[in-house]
């Protein structure tokens, strides 16, 4: 199978697609740079964040005492069910018990739960089974700068106030507000409908009984199916644990207990609900040092959320006007995009409005050591870099930092950097393996332009016709040219050399066939006895064929400068050929020569030396009665055909083999079987056959008979238009 | 009174079985090895023919120079060319020399005297021209036998002996085919087939400078030539 140079180089310069992949790595270094670096930036953002929120205890005021579920019961129940959030008011409350101010601020009443009854703790009389009864509560908590708000709705039918007679304070309706404070101080305040429409605030005591306290300021106001108490709280009061419940007292007489309802439990400080104070001041303070498109969140110990800002989307961009070149990118996605992940902003995660966050890295930094880690995002189509870095007061971890940022920037930017390798390195294979095949095309047309040269320059023969333009180009196909120019010349000189030894040696060899010729017809001049004749026969017979050969060596040399000379005429070919015939018949009477005319009785017209024709089919007709058989006939055919005046000379005899047909004409080659006759065969004959049918732009061919018992010699002359040999 | 050949010829061995060979046949031989000594010698003694070779040692060409110089000496005298060469160029510059016969040097002895007596014939024959018709006229053709000198539409074409007589032997029997062997014969010469092409081939050139339309001489392929009588009614 031919292989060409250009499909050789095509396939070397398939190498070039190594460069893709070469891009490919580098896009996932510099991918990983750039997540190394993103990375770095996170801690160093949380870093920052953490740094300035290092001791700084008003701001994580309320945390600092702050444990989370010490008691062994909430532990086992994880976070406590009824963490109190206490969310940051936008305006001040008035205590009034008026429920204006209110609206329009963040939070939404909640709903107290009923609790166990505490008959035993109040009287001797505790009902079993309460009445079906209206009591309900519900709840409001804000915040505002130092103070903590409280609205408390009471739906019940009966309000029974506080009397002096009945000193305890769960012998009438009243809220409590029970607090651990940030001394961890359990306190326990009850607020009373005074008797005369206004909030009565004191202090339960362990043993039930009440003292006034002003700590807490309140309002009470009786409202048409119950009451409602308004009670702003010192902030400092509020330390770990806050609960609100509100006790119903029906029957003024019996002053018994009927049902409570609260946020927990009141009656130890390990029932009361944990509080949650979100910070303002961190979240204007992350919202400061955030950036765009990452996640800050300031977690207190527990690792609730005490302030968030940013966020991890960021707005895909819009994807009209893209120029050519970025449609190009587009619709080459596809073929890389199997190789590189396009990152995708449509992916959900946890919601910015998380309370509580949780994760091995947090938990890490929240004792005190920094880490960063990533993870996917809950439907797992982004990556986020996570980095949490501990925020420390009075040597101890009072909260963390976690900054939060998807990889989409580093992915896009590394696809970015990849799309415009895969650009600019898709124009460098296609031009490369362009400038390669053009290349390769300039050297193997000029390599092919060297072949036909020298194929040109050298004939079947073997000779050198022509000469080979030696290529100036400074290569090595310039030097392979040149030295086949010298190649050729030299080769020229020694074909010229061998003829001109064949004619020389014919010369050479006259002069001692002269010699011995001479001589020996001079001994036969001096009455040689008649037994010592023979030999001079012998040596005259011997001579004869030395003389032969010499003769035959060089009429094709002889005949080369005949056909160099000789000028072209027109001729009848039919005239030719049946003379010949004639002179045939005359000099071999006892063979038969047949000739066949199938001329339509008018000449054939062929452009030529009509003695060279006789000379060829001298040499054919010679061949044919030397390889027929002795009684049988050679046959001379002469048909005219399109334009081409057939001459076929046939005999019967050996066939070719199948081999020698196509090299027949060649110099030096003899199909005839060595045998002992005197005929000197050097293959000349039919070289010069070959040489005067292209004389005459003839083709020779000779074949095997179809009948097999044969062979046949055939040329076709082209003949002479007609009026041409006017 | 024998005659004399003159042998020029640088192998020596060949030079004297030559000699001896002619001095049996009983001819006057002179031998010489190089042109210059020859010619000084031939020059005061002119042979009655001289067997010139071609090469004379380094004087590759000196027998074609040697044969110029006694054809100026001599038109007359008959000159055989022998020569190891028989290239078709080497026989029609020796006949354009003015060489009436060229063998080449394995021609045998008998054939050489042969050609020898030929010539000598033909000589003799345009000697004794007035016992033959005196004129031969075909038409255009007009043969001086006796001065051997040929003439076409009355305009003398310069002929060498051979050619003379080969174109007699033709023009003599118009339309008859003379094959290789009759004309050699009737040239009174031996020459091998291609020296007979040769010479008919000068002998129409000769003719056609003189008449383009000249096509006397025509060629019979594979028996030989014959004078062409068709036109010959002017």
């Amino acid at each position: 199978m031919r292989f060409g140079l250009r499909a050789q180089l095509l396939i070397v310069s398939s190498l070039l697609l190594a460069i893709p992949w070469l891009g490919l790595r580098a896009a996932r270094e510099i991918e990983t740079f750039l997540a190394e670096t993103q990375e770095q930036g996170l801690a160093s953002t949380a870093r920052a964040v953490a740094t300035a929120l290092h001791e700084r205890p008003g701001v994580f005021l309320s945390d600092t005492a702050l444990t989370r579920a010490p008691g062994p019961g909430s532990a086992a129940t994880g976070p406590p069910a009824g963490e109190l959030r206490i969310e940051t008011l936008s305006a001040p409350i008035k205590v009034d018990a008026a429920v204006d101010d209110w609206a329009g601020q963040r939070g939404e009443m909640g709903e107290l739960a009923a609790l166990p009854s505490l008959a035993a703790a109040v009287g001797p009389a505790a009902a079993a089974t309460p009445a079906p009864s209206t009591f309900r509560a519900r709840y409001r908590l804000g915040r505002y700068e130092r103070n903590i708000y409280a609205l408390i709705e009471v739906t019940d039918d009966t309000v029974v106030r506080f009397a002096s007679e009945f000193p305890k304070a769960a012998a009438a309706d009243h809220v409590e507000i029970a607090v651990v404070t940030a001394d961890d101080e359990f306190l326990r305040f009850a607020i009373h409908e005074a008797g005369d429409g206004s909030a009565r605030v004191t202090l339960i005591e362990p043993a039930g009984l009440s003292k006034p306290d002003t700590r807490i300021e309140a309002a009470l106001l009786e409202t048409d199916d119950g009451y409602r108490v308004e009670a702003r709280i010192p902030r400092t009061l509020v330390g770990s644990r806050l609960a609100l419940a509100v006790t119903n007292v029906d029957d003024r007489t019996t002053r018994t207990v009927v049902s409570r309802r609260g946020t927990s439990a009141t009656e130890s400080r390990d029932e009361l609900s944990s509080v949650f104070i979100p910070s303002p001041e961190l979240a204007a303070l992350a919202q400061g040092l955030g950036r765009a498109r990452s996640r800050l969140w300031v977690l207190d110990s527990h690792g609730r959320v005490l302030a968030q800002a940013g966020s991890l989307q960021g707005s895909q961009r819009p994807l009209s006007s893209l120029t050519w070149r970025q449609q190009l990118v587009m619709e080459l996605r596809p073929i890389y995009g199997s190789i590189l992940v396009e990152p995708t902003e449509e992916f959900t995660d946890r919601g910015n409005d998380a309370r509580q966050l949780e994760s091995p890295g947090i938990a890490q930094a929240l004792t005190g050591a920094r880490a960063s880690w990533r993870r996917r995002t809950s439907d797992g189509r982004a990556v986020v870099l996570s980095a949490a870095e501990p925020v420390w007061s009075d040597g101890k971890v009072v909260g963390a930092v976690l900054a939060e940022e998807t990889t989409n920037e580093t992915l896009a930017a590394r696809n970015r950097a990849f799309e415009r390798l895969f650009f600019s390195i898709g124009g460098v294979i296609l031009f490369g393996a362009l400038t390669l095949l053009i290349f390769a095309s300039r050297l193997s047309f000029r390599i092919r332009g060297l072949r036909n040269a020298v194929e040109r320059a050298i004939d079947r023969q073997g000779r050198v016709r022509g000469e080979i333009p030696a290529s100036v180009a400074p290569d090595e196909v310039g030097d392979l040219s040149r030295s086949f120019a010298s190649l050729l010349e030299r080769q020229r000189q020694y074909t010229a050399y061998l003829e001109g030894l064949r004619s020389r040696l014919s010369h050479e060899i006259r002069t001692p066939v002269a010699v011995v010729r001479s001589s020996l017809d001079n001994l036969r001049l001096h009455n040689v006895p008649a037994p010592a004749a023979v030999y001079l026969d012998r040596a005259d017979e011997g001579l004869s064929r030395l003389v032969t050969i010499t003769q035959r060596m060089t009429e094709a040399s002889r005949l080369e400068q005949t056909l160099a000379t000789d000028e072209r005429e027109l001729f009848d070919l039919a005239k030719v050929v049946s003379g010949c015939v004639l002179g045939y018949r005359a000099a071999h009477p006892a063979r038969q020569i047949g000739l066949t005319l199938e001329t339509a009785n008018a000449p054939l017209q062929v452009l030529g030396a009509p003695d060279l024709v006789a000379q060829l089919l001298d040499k054919l007709v010679d061949n044919a009665l030397d390889f027929a058989g002795p009684d049988t006939a050679v046959g001379v055919r002469l048909t005219r055909g399109l334009g081409i005046g057939f001459l076929a000379v046939s005999n019967e005899g050996p066939e070719f083999p199948e081999d020698v047909t196509e090299r027949l004409f060649d110099s030096m080659v003899s199909s005839r079987p060595t045998d002992s006759s005197d005929k000197v065969h050097l293959g000349l004959g039919l070289t010069i056959v070959k040489a005067i049918a292209d004389f005459h732009d003839a083709s020779v061919s000779a074949t095997n008979r179809k009948d097999a018992r044969g062979v046949v010699f055939t040329v076709a002359f082209p003949l002479a238009a007609r009026g041409a040999g006017a | 009174m024998p005659r004399k050949i003159a042998i020029v010829e640088d192998d020596p061995a060949i030079r004297q079985n030559y000699a001896d060979a002619l001095a049996s046949q009983g001819y006057e031989v002179t031998t010489f090895a190089e042109r210059k000594r020859a010619l000084e010698s031939l020059r005061t003694r002119l042979p009655d023919l001289a067997l010139l070779d071609i090469g004379l040692g380094s004087d590759i060409d000196g027998g074609f120079a040697l044969c110029q110089q006694l054809r100026a000496l001599s038109p007359a005298l008959p000159i055989i060319f022998l020569t190891a060469r028989d290239s078709d160029f080497d026989v029609v510059s020796g006949l354009r020399m003015g060489a009436d016969d060229y063998v080449t040097k394995d021609v045998s002895l008998p054939h050489l005297f042969a050609r020898i007596g030929a010539l000598f014939r033909r000589v003799d024959a345009g000697n004794e021209a007035d016992n033959a018709e005196e004129t031969l006229a075909r038409g255009a053709l007009t043969l001086d036998v006796a001065r051997v000198v040929a003439a076409w539409k009355g305009r003398r074409v310069d002929l060498t002996l051979t050619e003379f007589w080969l174109v007699h032997a033709l023009a003599k029997r118009p339309g008859h085919v003379k094959d290789r062997n009759a004309l050699m014969s009737a040239a009174n010469m031996l020459v091998d087939d291609s020296t007979i092409t040769s010479h008919i081939k000068r002998v129409r050139r000769k003719f056609e400078a003189m008449d383009e339309a000249f096509d006397r001489i025509e060629t019979v392929y594979g028996m030989g030539y014959r004078w062409n009588p068709e036109s010959d009614g002017g």
